[in-house]
């Protein structure tokens, strides 16, 4: 029998998976990974009580618990392993590198919560607040972060960042890809 | 050298460009069925939901335990798509009217039955439950539509002993939730093709069934109600997510109203942080509290 939730389900997965797939490769670097962020964040989402009438909403939660989902799993990986960059960032001999953008290479060398704050920040366009809300963070430390990444990817991927004082952060190169 | 919202922009759009809109063959499937799992054994661990919060409904306190409640709903639903074999029914548990020999009822995929009499329904006692017997020749899982060939109403006594009381139409998902042993309707809902539902009165003596209730004045939010069971006194309790807009990231709120059959409904709880877990309110069988 079908649940009131199956329909903007169905619809997200026929219509909008590749585009939450790209969303989500900006956070896991590899496609295979982002497929299992965008089926779980799929499953979170419709597994509680969410039963949206139209598909935009659904939309917004399951790319948002994309990123609390990703936070969620390195948490997970630190625990597991030790060398969490190598298992979550990705690494640089990993096959799916020369199929990825130049965009997905550089932030896969971020730190996975300075990841997930420029993707919620810069590509998702919540504030501050809404950020901190959604990765369980202080606003200062989503500013930090943000800040901290989008200045990492201004260098790595040769391009001038502002930040909203004007001001363009310097970032040691020798802190790229550093654990948060 | 470049602006950095250009680049990273013109990344995402050069990886969207290059992706199919529609997943892999069988990724629907696996995605519904694991939400279908998660979804059922949340309700199957309603009973042993630790509490973190509770509120009592309609004013009544936590004596009203203690109190003379109406017996709760019992109508599981909805039962199995195949048959499982029983063995003879008990006489025990009937109520103590002798009854005349039953007129037998042939349902594909269980043995004859008997036909459940209307002084049957109407003198059976507590114990006594209703269960939808459905029987498909597709799963869900290859067919959301789930079509049926049989959808029938069963009285069951207490210990087993299965009567056939009407048929539910075959093209209507319709969803028992709540009889009182011993009268003669049961309230009921069936879901439409919005996806959304309404509720049914159906009449156990002649198989009638009949839209109940006057329309509660629509709560302000794009998502459907969700109806979370009956309060003590006989209303409806429904949740609703409030909008959180579209271009912000605050939880929705979910709040919890009494609906009486009259229309009219009261806001007795709201809670904002329930989505973020993935909770959902679950209403206590005696109908007096919500646990969160």
């Amino acid at each position: 029998m079908p649940g009131a939730w199956q329909p903007a389900l169905e619809q997200l997965v026929t219509e909008r998976y590749g585009r939450l797939v790209a969303r989500a490769m900006l956070l896991t670097g590899s496609r295979a990974d982002a497929e299992d962020l965008v089926q779980d964040a799929l499953v979170a989402t419709f597994s509680g009580r969410a039963r949206f009438r139209a598909v935009e909403p659904a939309e917004q939660y399951v790319r948002r618990a994309m990123a609390t989902r990703f936070v969620d799993r390195t948490r997970r990986a630190s625990r597991e392993r030790s060398a969490l960059d190598a298992a979550v960032a990705g690494s640089s001999d990993s096959p799916t590198d020369d199929l990825r953008t130049e965009v997905e290479t550089a932030m896969s060398r971020l730190a996975p919560r300075v990841r997930a704050c420029v993707y919620l920040r810069h590509f998702e366009g919540l504030s501050v607040a809404e950020t901190a809300g959604a990765l369980g963070i202080s606003d200062g430390a989503v500013k930090r972060y943000t800040s901290d990444g989008l200045g990492e990817l201004g260098v790595l991927l040769r391009a001038r960042w502002r930040s909203s004082d004007g001001s363009v952060p310097v970032v040691p190169t020798g802190e790229v890809g550093r654990d948060a | 050298m470049r602006e950095l919202d250009e680049v990273l922009a013109a990344g995402l759009a050069a990886r969207e460009e290059g992706m199919p809109d529609a997943a892999p063959a069988g990724v629907l499937g696996r995605v519904v069925g694991r939400v279908r799992h998660n979804r059922a054994r949340r309700h199957a661990l309603q009973g042993v939901t630790a509490f973190v919060a509770a509120v009592v409904l309609g004013g009544a306190g936590w004596w009203s335990l203690h109190r003379d409640v109406p017996e709760p709903a019992v109508t599981p639903e909805p039962t199995t798509s195949a048959p499982t074999p029983t063995s003879a029914p008990s006489p025990t548990g009937t109520p103590e009217e002798p009854m005349p020999t039953p007129e037998m009822v042939e349902v594909q995929g269980l043995p004859s039955l008997p036909k459940a009499s209307p002084e049957l329904v109407t003198t059976a006692t507590s114990g006594w439950v209703l269960a939808t017997y459905v029987l498909s020749d597709r799963d869900w899982y290859d067919s959301p539509d789930f079509p049926a060939t049989v959808r029938t109403l069963l009285l069951v006594s207490p210990d087993g002993e299965r009567f056939h009381l009407l048929d539910l139409p075959l093209d209507k998902d319709v969803h028992v939730e709540r009889w009182e042993a011993g009268t003669s309707f049961a309230d009921a809902r069936v879901y439409d093709d919005a996806g959304g539902w309404v509720w049914l009165r159906i009449d156990l003596l002649n198989g009638e069934i009949t839209e109940a209730g006057t329309p509660s004045p629509p709560v302000e939010t794009p998502y459907p109600e969700h109806n979370l069971g009956w309060s003590w006194d006989g209303r409806r309790v429904v949740a609703y997510y409030d909008d959180p807009g579209i271009d912000g990231y605050t939880y929705p709120e979910t709040a919890v109203y009494l609906r009486a059959f009259d229309g009219t409904q009261t806001r007795v709880q709201a809670v904002t942080w329930l989505n973020r877990f993935g909770g959902e309110p679950v209403l206590d069988p005696s109908g007096t509290r919500l646990l969160f």
